[in-house]
């Protein structure tokens, strides 16, 4: 979709009103340094980018960048507004307050997806964002082609489904659940080594017969609940000694011993390595972080603060990456202490609990275990909650424990005969009864797994068509980039330019060449800023191509300030050729280039239009209003007929040299320099020196010599000789006679151009080395 | 109408997520396929494409669960 006009109010250089109009057609804009050109490279870009331009993203352009995009002078009352208007008659506007805020309007649905699919990095390349892709980091390019490639989409998913699996693990309590699994298995297995459900079935069917007098469920879980039952029967109905036993066996098997010394050696890890490393993880984080923020985009190699290590840039994300995976290790070890920790104090409840059943409290109260109750009343008054103990509160902790666990030793070491095998069937009952829940934790385990395996293959084959895309539009691109830059330096030893992802590293892009026969893994080795200029503007178009239905304008603004006049003309080769149907939008502040480029491209397709230098905010952007080629002189004859007269001189330098280089005009030879500073004199006098054996007008079959042109031109060579060189030297020249001397410049060089078709006379058959011609065939200048 | 750029369903140059999702998450279809709908059901409404906040994501992980205990035992 063309653009068909841009309109501006108020928004950066424009006053109340700037619309550049271009009639469906390519565009070139000629304007000196600050006419305010760019001003509509920059509404372009705040349309379709995310309401920011680029390089006003600095400190002082406001949270909106209000305070660049608004006229400095703007009335208050008036919004600033961006229009463009494309060639189905389609608009997108956007009204932009005082302070930033703006809203948007656009027409149609189809606008709006348009304009939506359009990428600022491949609608618009100023001639300081030449060089800037390939300054970046390998990450860098890839980050910025991300978008181009129409790959953002896809890495916002990976990411995505990346982050959705850490929060279903975490918040399905996963390592929990595992955990939980991890010690009802063992439970299960004290009581049952080398269990299954079908033998500890087996196991209660057999206990069933000893404890169940009427008929056993056929349901595990309820047959469970009836032995269980039935044990508990028998305890209550046994002997006091019998149940004292019992209740002491039942504190005895909590194992604290055990359990307390698991848990003091995790603290004890945790306290020598977790918490030591979370304190230097985070201090290295922290400055990791730091340091990533003052990092410039551009750096290939950086020294980190935090470990003292050079590092490549591209290297230093895997690093943070590191760091974090040993803060994700030290978390496991302290959620293992506190689970140990955890473990000890269910027990030790356990055992307070059993500790004051009535056979219990009896057996505590005898003289003889005074030591074992006053270890119970210290536990007692313990703060299980608390999540860390000191060392003070664990030797306490360990010297109540062993007194405990040594009274019930003593007292359980003979047991009642009418308790014998009780406890351990009642043991292995509640083991029993894990089973049951092992199923539901496997199943919940199994089920969150599943749902974070899904989450992970997603993201793993997101990623896989990331790469594969990349691979192959990064191939499509190289292939483009090398035929621009072999169009832009034919028969240069610097072949090969071509983007490569490399092989040791993710999310990464690098450009690549051969210079003089030698591989380059980037041009930043060999390359001259001109050069990288060159190879930045192929990249650019290169992507530019992408858009293979060619519905997005490229916007160009003074790309070729750092080009010599060779490349200018092959970049014209190259508008003309491989994007012969794209709308271009060219600004330029070169008059010289501006000349060339209103001789060499096609009126057809091409617009021509100038802005009148920049005087003050409240009159903005303003257009060139006279006609011609040498309107700009004509704009200054009625206030300065002097300056009006060099004007006429200098358009006529420029256009004139260009026109002699097209005819091949043989000049005279010329020391030095003098080369380069040949005067429209000259040249016309070479022309009119030249025209009488090569310029041919056709006259039905026949080429006929072609007078009037040379008429013209010498009597513009007379007068650009009489009252330019004046107008120079004595500052005499007045009104009328620059009118005349302009009128007169403009025949001479009418002349050049076909007055039938339109087209310059040199436009058509360039290859041959006989003669060019205009397009229509009328009128031929010879070479031989 | 209102217009907001850099918004709204995928671009038709950016390969289809949801099918992507739908061949990578098969096994899931099998194990738990109220899980796996609600799966595709935020990749065919472009969630997985959109930046997502914390809170977001949080949301959604629950509503993956959520399906789990739809499509299996209560815990």
């Amino acid at each position: 979709m063309r653009i068909e006009e841009i309109a501006l109010s108020w928004f950066r250089g424009a006053g109340s009103e700037a619309v550049l109009r271009t009639a469906n057609k390519s565009v070139v804009v000629y304007g000196a340094n600050g006419s305010g050109k760019s001003a509509f490279a920059d509404a372009v870009e705040y349309v379709v980018g995310e309401r920011r331009i680029g390089h006003l993203v600095h400190e002082y352009s406001g949270r909106r960048q209000e305070l660049g995009i608004r006229n400095t002078h703007a009335p208050s009352e008036q919004p600033t507004i961006v229009g463009i208007r494309f060639g189905n008659g389609a608009r997108v506007e956007v009204k932009i307050e005082p302070d930033g805020a703006s809203s948007a309007t656009c027409d149609s649905e189809t606008t709006e997806s348009v304009v939506r699919s359009w990428e600022v990095a491949r609608l618009i390349l100023r001639q300081d964002e030449l060089s800037v892709f390939i300054h970046k980091t390998k990450g860098g390019k890839y980050s910025a082609l991300l978008p181009l490639l129409g790959l953002e989409r896809l890495e916002q998913a990976a990411e995505n489904l990346h982050r959705i699996e850490e929060c279903v693990r975490q918040r399905g309590r996963l390592r929990e659940a595992e955990r939980q699994l991890d010690g009802r298995r063992a439970t299960v297995s004290q009581a049952f080594p080398e269990w299954d459900r079908e033998t500890v079935d087996q196991h209660l069917d057999e206990m069933g017969t000893r404890y169940v007098d009427s008929e056993l469920p056929e349901d595990f879980s309820e047959k469970v609940d009836a032995i269980g039952k039935a044990i508990d029967r028998r305890i209550q109905s046994s002997e006091p000694d019998s149940k004292l036993h019992f209740c002491l066996k039942g504190i005895d098997s909590e194992g604290l011993p055990d359990k307390l010394s698991k848990a003091k050696t995790a603290l004890q890890e945790a306290e020598n390595v977790v918490d030591a490393l979370l304190d230097r993880r985070i201090a290295v984080l922290e400055a990791a972080s730091r340091f990533a923020e003052s990092v410039p985009g551009d750096e290939e190699e950086v020294l980190c603060p935090a470990c003292g290590r050079t590092i490549k840039a591209d290297d230093f994300r895997r690093h943070l990456q590191d760091e974090l995976s040993a803060l994700k290790e030290a978390r496991a070890a302290r959620e293992t202490a506190l689970n140990e920790q955890k473990n000890f104090v269910d027990s030790l409840q356990g055992v307070l609990r059993q500790s004051r059943q009535a056979e219990a409290v009896q057996w505590l109260n005898t003289p003889a275990q005074e030591e074992c109750r006053e270890a119970l009343v210290s536990l007692e008054a313990w703060n299980a909650s608390q999540r860390g103990w000191s060392a003070e509160q664990m030797q306490t902790l360990a010297g109540c424990v062993a007194v405990i666990c040594s009274h019930v030793e003593r007292a359980t070491k003979t047991a009642p005969p009418s308790t014998s095998g009780l406890f351990e069937d009642k043991k292995a009952v509640e083991a029993a009864a894990c089973v049951e829940e092992i199923c539901g934790l496997e199943q919940k385990c199994a089920e969150i797994s599943a749902i974070a395996e899904a989450l992970t293959s997603c993201e793993d084959a997101i990623r896989d068509a990331i790469k594969a895309r990349t691979e192959a539009v990064v191939e499509g691109i190289s292939d483009e980039v090398q035929h621009l830059w072999s169009r832009l330096h034919p028969e240069e030893p610097i072949e090969n330019v071509h983007l490569y992802i490399p092989g040791d590293a993710d999310k990464s892009i690098d450009v690549g060449l051969r210079f003089y026969g030698k591989d380059q893994p980037s041009p930043r080795l060999t390359l001259s800023e001109g050069h990288r200029n060159s190879l930045g503007l192929c990249i650019f178009l290169a992507l530019a191509k992408l858009d293979t239905a060619g519905a997005q304008a490229i916007i160009l603004d003074d790309v070729v300030s750092s080009f010599d006049r060779e490349h200018r003309g092959m970049l014209v080769d190259i508008l003309l050729e491989d994007f012969p149907d794209r709308q271009v939008l060219l600004f330029t502040h070169d008059r010289e280039w501006f000349s060339e480029l209103r001789w060499r491209l096609p009126s057809a397709r091409w617009n021509f239009m100038r802005l009148r230098r920049w005087e003050n905010p409240q009159l903005g952007l303003q257009w060139s209003g006279a006609a011609g080629i040498l309107g700009d002189a004509r704009e200054l004859v009625a206030v300065n007929p002097e300056a009006a007269g060099n004007r006429v001189r200098a358009i006529m330098d420029a256009e004139l040299a260009l026109a002699s280089e097209k005819l091949m005009v043989p000049m005279p030879f010329a020391r030095g320099d003098r080369n380069d500073r040949r005067t429209c004199i000259e040249f016309l006098e070479c022309l009119i020196s030249e025209a009488p054996r090569r310029l041919r007008k056709r006259e039905e079959q026949a080429w006929l010599e072609f007078t009037e042109p040379i008429e013209e031109w010498r009597e513009a060579r007379s007068l650009l000789g009489a009252w330019a060189n004046r107008a120079s030297h004595t500052g005499t020249l007045v009104a009328p006679e620059v009118n005349r001397l302009i009128e007169q410049c403009e025949k001479a060089l009418a002349y050049l151009r076909c007055s039938s078709c339109g087209d310059p006379i040199w436009i058509s058959d360039q290859a041959n080395r006989e003669r060019v011609q205009c397009s229509c065939d009328c009128i031929q200048w010879r070479y031989g | 109408m209102e217009y907001q750029p850099e918004s709204g369903p995928s671009r038709p140059e950016e390969g289809n997520v949801s099918d992507i999702v739908r061949m990578a998450a098969k096994k899931l279809s099998e194990e738990n396929q109220e899980a796996f709908d609600a799966l595709m059901s935020l990749a065919n409404e472009g969630a997985l494409e959109e930046h997502q906040t914390d809170g977001r994501l949080n949301a959604i992980a629950d509503e993956l669960l959520e399906a789990r205990k739809e499509g299996g035992d209560e815990d």
